[in-house]
Parts: C-alpha cells; sequence; structure tokens
C-alpha cells in the first residue's frame, strides 16, 4: 500500500509536467546560454549581412531555426568572405517568447509568495515587462526620417525601409488623391516576375515587373547596358545589389498602365525611389503621376524649421553639436520647440530626433536642412518604466538582506 | 508526444512558406501631405533620373548610337529626328517608318507590338524571316486598333509591318506603322529597305 502510494506521488499529470519544465530553473539557464550564444553569433553576422538583414532573420517569428552566417576575415584576397555555420539555431524571437514564459511562470505563478520574496517577484515582473515592451517594439515600431529646410513645413516622414508605389489623381490642378501599393506585394516579386495591381478607384490597372530592389537609372547613351537589360525612354535599370546599410536601398521597375480589360494602353515606364520627379500617365485625357518612393506617414501635425545650427570643433569641419528650432503647428496651435542629440520631441505618441543635417558639404551654406527621425512606438517608455521598477526590486531586496545580516550581526554581538 | 512535435514542426514549416498570386487588389490611399504639394508634370526621364548638370549634357549627344546607311524607297521621306529612333521616316499621308534598338529579349518585344494591336502573341520561331542587317530578322505584322502609348491616343484601321533581329546584344527592329491600306502598299519598298540597311559603314 504505502509503495503505491509513493509511485502515484511520484507520476505526476503530463500537464504538470510540462508545467515543471517550461517554469523549471534548468529551462531558464538553457534558454539564457542559447540567448548567449545567438547574441554571440548576431554580432558576427551583423559585420557581413548589416544590422536589418541580421535583425529580421534572427527575431524571425515564421521560422524555428536559421543557419548562421558569419565573416571570414583572412582569405586570400583579404576580403570579408560569408561562411555558413550549419549548426541550426532557434530563432530569437521563439527563444524570448519561451524566456519570457518561463521566467512568468517560474518567477511569478510558481514562486513561493511570502514577504521576503515580494522584491524577487517585483524584479521578475520588470524583466517580463521588459520583454513585452521588446515585443510590442518589434511588431509595432515604426521609424522615419523627417527632412524640412529652415522656413519650411512638412508634415510628412519617409520610412527608412518600404518602398511604395503611389498613384495620384489631380482636380483643378493638384493632386486630389493617392493610391498607394504597399510594399510587401513589391518586395516579394522577383526580377523575372510580373504582378498585376488591380487598382479598385481607379480606371486604369497597373502592371509591375523587372523589380530590384535597389537598383539606379542608368542613361543608355552614357552607359549602356551591361547584360542586355530593356532600354525603355533611354534609361535601364542596374541592379546594384544588397547592401549592408539596408536603408539605402532604393527600389526600380518597369510599370505598365493596363486598360480594365487588360490591354497595355502605353508603353513600359521606369519608376525608381532615385528619382527627382514622378512619372506622368495620361489615361481618358486625364494625367496622373505614379512614383515609387520610401512609404509615407502624415502626421497629425507638422512642423515648421525656424533656425538649424550646428557647432563644429575648433579647427575641423568635424560637428561638435547641432539642433534645430521648430515651430509645432497643429491647426491654429503653434508651439516652439528646441531639438537637439538626446533632447527629443515627444508629442502624441511620436517621438522626433535630431539625426542628421545639411548641407554637409558647404561650411556656409544659404540654407540648411534639418532631418529628424520620426518613432512612432506604444511601448516607448516600457523598458524605462521597467528598469526603475526593476532597480527598485533589487534596492529592495539588497536592502533587506542587508538589515537582516546587520541586525543578526548586532544580536550576535550582544549574546 | 512525437506525434504533437512532428506536427508542431510541420505547421511552423508551413507558416514559413510564403504565397505570391499574380494579382493583387488595391484599395488603400493615404493622406495628402506637404509633398503632394505643386508636383512636377510631364517631366522627362533625364529630369526625373538625372541631376541638372547631367541633363544639360544629355541634348548635346547624338541619338543616333552607329552610322545608319540605306537606300530610301520611293515616296518615303526623313521625319527629322526623334528620340530613341536611330532612323526616323514616313510615308503617304500617316504612316511612319522608323529603325530602334531596344532590350529585352526577341520575344519580349514581339509581345509587346502584338500587344499594341491587342493581338494574341507568337513565338518567334514560327514567324517568317526576311534578310536584314546581314542576318535574318523575324517579321511580324498585326492589324486593327494601335495603341502605341506614351500618352499618345488609340488609332483605328492601322496595320503594322516590322523587323527585328538581335545585334551585337540588343534588339534592332524596323517598324512600319500607319493605315492599313497605306502600310500593305508599302510591303515592297518595306523589303527594299530592310535589304539596303547598314550599319558602321
Amino acid at each position: 500500500m504505502e509503495s503505491s502510494v509513493t509511485k502515484t506521488a511520484r507520476r505526476k499529470s503530463p500537464a504538470l509536467a510540462v508545467f515543471d519544465f517550461l517554469a523549471s530553473l534548468k529551462l531558464a539557464t538553457v534558454l539564457l546560454l542559447l540567448l548567449f550564444v545567438l547574441t554571440w553569433l548576431a554580432t558576427l553576422e551583423q559585420t557581413v549581412n548589416g544590422l536589418r538583414p541580421m535583425m529580421l532573420k534572427y527575431f524571425n517569428w515564421k521560422e524555428l531555426f536559421f543557419f548562421p552566417e558569419i565573416g571570414r576575415p583572412f582569405n586570400n584576397t583579404g576580403e570579408e568572405q560569408k561562411v555558413t555555420v550549419f549548426f541550426p539555431m532557434i530563432s530569437g524571437f521563439w527563444l524570448c517568447a519561451l524566456f519570457t514564459l518561463n521566467l512568468t511562470l517560474g518567477g511569478l505563478v510558481r514562486i513561493r509568495k511570502t514577504a521576503r520574496v515580494v522584491p524577487v517577484i517585483v524584479s521578475h515582473f520588470s524583466i517580463v515587462f521588459l520583454m513585452v515592451a521588446a515585443g510590442v517594439t518589434h511588431f509595432m515600431e515604426e521609424r522615419g526620417a523627417l527632412m524640412v529646410y529652415e522656413g519650411e513645413t512638412s508634415n510628412v516622414a519617409q520610412d527608412y525601409h518600404e518602398q511604395v508605389i503611389e498613384v495620384s489623381e489631380f482636380a483643378n490642378g493638384a493632386v486630389s488623391k493617392v493610391h498607394l501599393i504597399e510594399g510587401k506585394p513589391l518586395t516579394s516579386l522577383k526580377p523575372d516576375e510580373t504582378r498585376i495591381f488591380k487598382m479598385a478607384n481607379l480606371p486604369f490597372d497597373l502592371k509591375v515587373s523587372n523589380f530590384i530592389e535597389n537598383a539606379q537609372p542608368m542613361p543608355a547613351m552614357m552607359q549602356p547596358p551591361t547584360q542586355g537589360q530593356e532600354v525603355v525612354d533611354r534609361f535601364w535599370l542596374r541592379d546594384s545589389g544588397p547592401m549592408k546599410e539596408t536603408e539605402l536601398h532604393q527600389a526600380g521597375c518597369f510599370v505598365e498602365v493596363l486598360s480594365k480589360e487588360g490591354q497595355p494602353v502605353g508603353e513600359k515606364i521606369i519608376l525608381a525611389s532615385r528619382s527627382n520627379y514622378p512619372a506622368t500617365v495620361s489615361y481618358e485625357g486625364r494625367p496622373y503621376l505614379i512614383n515609387l518612393r520610401k512609404k509615407l506617414w502624415v502626421l497629425p501635425f507638422a512642423v515648421q524649421l525656424d533656425e538649424f545650427r550646428v557647432e563644429r570643433d575648433p579647427g575641423t569641419n568635424r560637428p561638435a553639436t547641432f539642433e534645430s528650432d521648430v515651430t509645432r503647428l497643429d491647426g491654429g496651435t503653434r508651439e516652439e520647440v528646441h531639438i537637439k542629440m538626446n533632447e527629443p520631441m515627444r508629442r502624441e505618441g511620436y517621438t522626433f530626433f535630431q539625426t542628421n543635417w545639411g548641407p554637409q558639404d558647404e561650411e556656409n551654406p544659404d540654407r540648411y536642412y534639418s532631418v529628424l527621425e520620426v518613432v512612432k512606438n506604444p511601448a516607448d517608455h516600457w523598458p524605462l518604466a521597467s528598469l526603475i521598477v526593476v532597480m527598485a526590486g533589487l534596492c529592495w531586496q539588497f536592502g533587506a538582506s542587508l538589515f537582516r545580516f546587520m541586525s543578526k550581526s548586532k544580536k550576535e554581538a550582544t549574546s | 508526444m512525437k506525434p504533437a512535435a512532428l506536427l508542431l514542426l510541420a505547421a511552423l514549416s508551413l507558416s514559413s512558406c510564403r504565397k505570391s498570386g499574380d494579382e493583387v487588389a488595391v484599395e488603400e490611399t493615404r493622406p495628402l501631405s506637404t509633398m503632394d504639394e505643386s508636383p512636377k508634370l510631364n517631366a522627362t526621364s533625364s529630369e526625373r533620373f538625372l541631376p541638372p548638370d547631367l541633363q544639360q549634357q544629355m541634348p548635346e549627344m547624338p541619338e543616333a548610337e552607329g552610322n545608319w546607311s540605306y537606300d530610301l524607297p520611293a515616296g518615303w521621306r526623313d521625319a527629322g529626328p526623334r528620340m530613341m529612333r536611330e532612323i526616323n521616316l514616313a510615308f503617304g499621308e500617316g504612316g511612319e517608318a522608323y529603325v530602334s534598338l531596344s532590350g529585352g529579349t526577341l520575344q519580349d518585344n514581339v509581345d509587346r507590338w502584338y500587344g499594341q494591336f491587342g493581338a494574341e502573341p507568337q513565338a518567334v520561331e514560327t514567324l517568317p524571316r526576311i534578310e536584314m542587317l546581314g542576318g535574318e530578322a523575324i517579321v511580324i505584322e498585326a492589324q486593327g486598333t494601335y495603341s502605341p502609348g506614351m500618352g499618345r491616343p488609340a488609332k483605328e484601321g492601322q496595320a503594322l509591318l516590322g523587323a527585328m533581329i538581335v545585334k551585337d546584344g540588343r534588339i534592332a527592329t524596323l517598324k512600319l506603322t500607319g493605315p492599313a491600306d497605306e502600310v500593305a502598299s508599302q510591303r515592297e519598298a518595306f523589303l527594299q529597305f530592310a535589304a539596303s540597311l547598314k550599319q558602321g559603314e
């Protein structure tokens, strides 16, 4: 009888076994070690593939594992060579998700709840909160740049990566409506594929082909095509290849206007993000502008650049500090704001950081422009809150331990 | 546990696949912004893609890339230089004949020409051939409504008589278009012109 009771006590239900495994310290240790390896490999891969491609690969929630690539610095030509590590590294996204679950179950649910461990629970909670903030940032953060010249106003930021096609309609000589083809169905196109975009609210459709993620339109008369590339109106698209700094990519493609019956109604047009102006097409006597560019986000208010200042290190052209005086225009409201490095403007869920300026090749230009990085992230302040809470929890924990130690020593001394 | 793990793996692998259709419906618009003010209409490709200093150089460059020679058929006349055309001629009241160089493949260009007449595309291998530029050029013929593109209106009752050949990695084309009866009357002139056409001599 006694032995059967012991056996029953030892045999856990499968659900409890899974819970114990997910909440275990062993799993936490393994996950932290794997996160350490992931960070190390990510640092190595970043040098060969660039920061953003590495982040997209290492924290891709759609894949369970991947094969890292690192650079081999010493080869015959002296160039860095890409080497694939045939070790299936678990996706950082799933490692972080599992670690968050482990910390929640082990450090918040299963932990014995006594007064003494309250600071430990608080610290665990704040780390879980930090991981959640990272998840929200991963899925919801948007970053772009707002460029504005002194004396001018802008209410639009341009995404760093997403390339879109815009078709603008006209009424009374001004743009009246802008139709948007999002980036995903464009970037998923290979150079030899075509895709038809059925424009629901326009009298024509668009056929996109030869989409190149980083392209340069070349004048055929100055530089003829090198590999038989198609020339359209004296220009062709050169594939500039991927860059480590993917925010510098400027796409290019061919576009044909199709009737609703699918018949081409014009010659091919080259679209390129590296364009000074959009292409104009005429359909049924009405003009339309077609533009390939980085996606624009229209802000709920406008920013006017009143003055830009740059201070340089003595005797050099190197900027020591640079700052912008701007006026925020929101309907009838005007607000003067000073933006400088590490002192951003935070308004209505958007944060404006002073990030760049120009023209930088002239010492005293007639007019400066300022580039403000615009960030929209619902979890903007969550890491700060999390760190304050974890600091409070740890101070509480260490303070209580110190107090107990000192009380014990005093007691021992008096006895 | 093993089947469950396999199922999980299969589900994750499937979710990694990407599906892409050939057609995408677009309904999205974006609000107007300060960047939509004062747009430039009808910018040329040079204005769109070149910095101002290079734009000034473009018109100075010769339109033709090589020395072309040919026997001008009776009734044909020089129509003056035109962008993207190596030789630009006219005949009759509304016919034009021109030689140009383009990229892509023969089939791409054949498809484009047939597409301008709303005709079914045909394989290059099935097309008749004539002598042109020292080789065998394919001949393309179509009739109907001609949509030349580049904002020009479509015209009914038109015809196409053209030839194409790969020359030095590019596609050399001879294209006659115009009212169907005028193009039909120029068949002999077209063959004579194609046979006489030479480059670089």
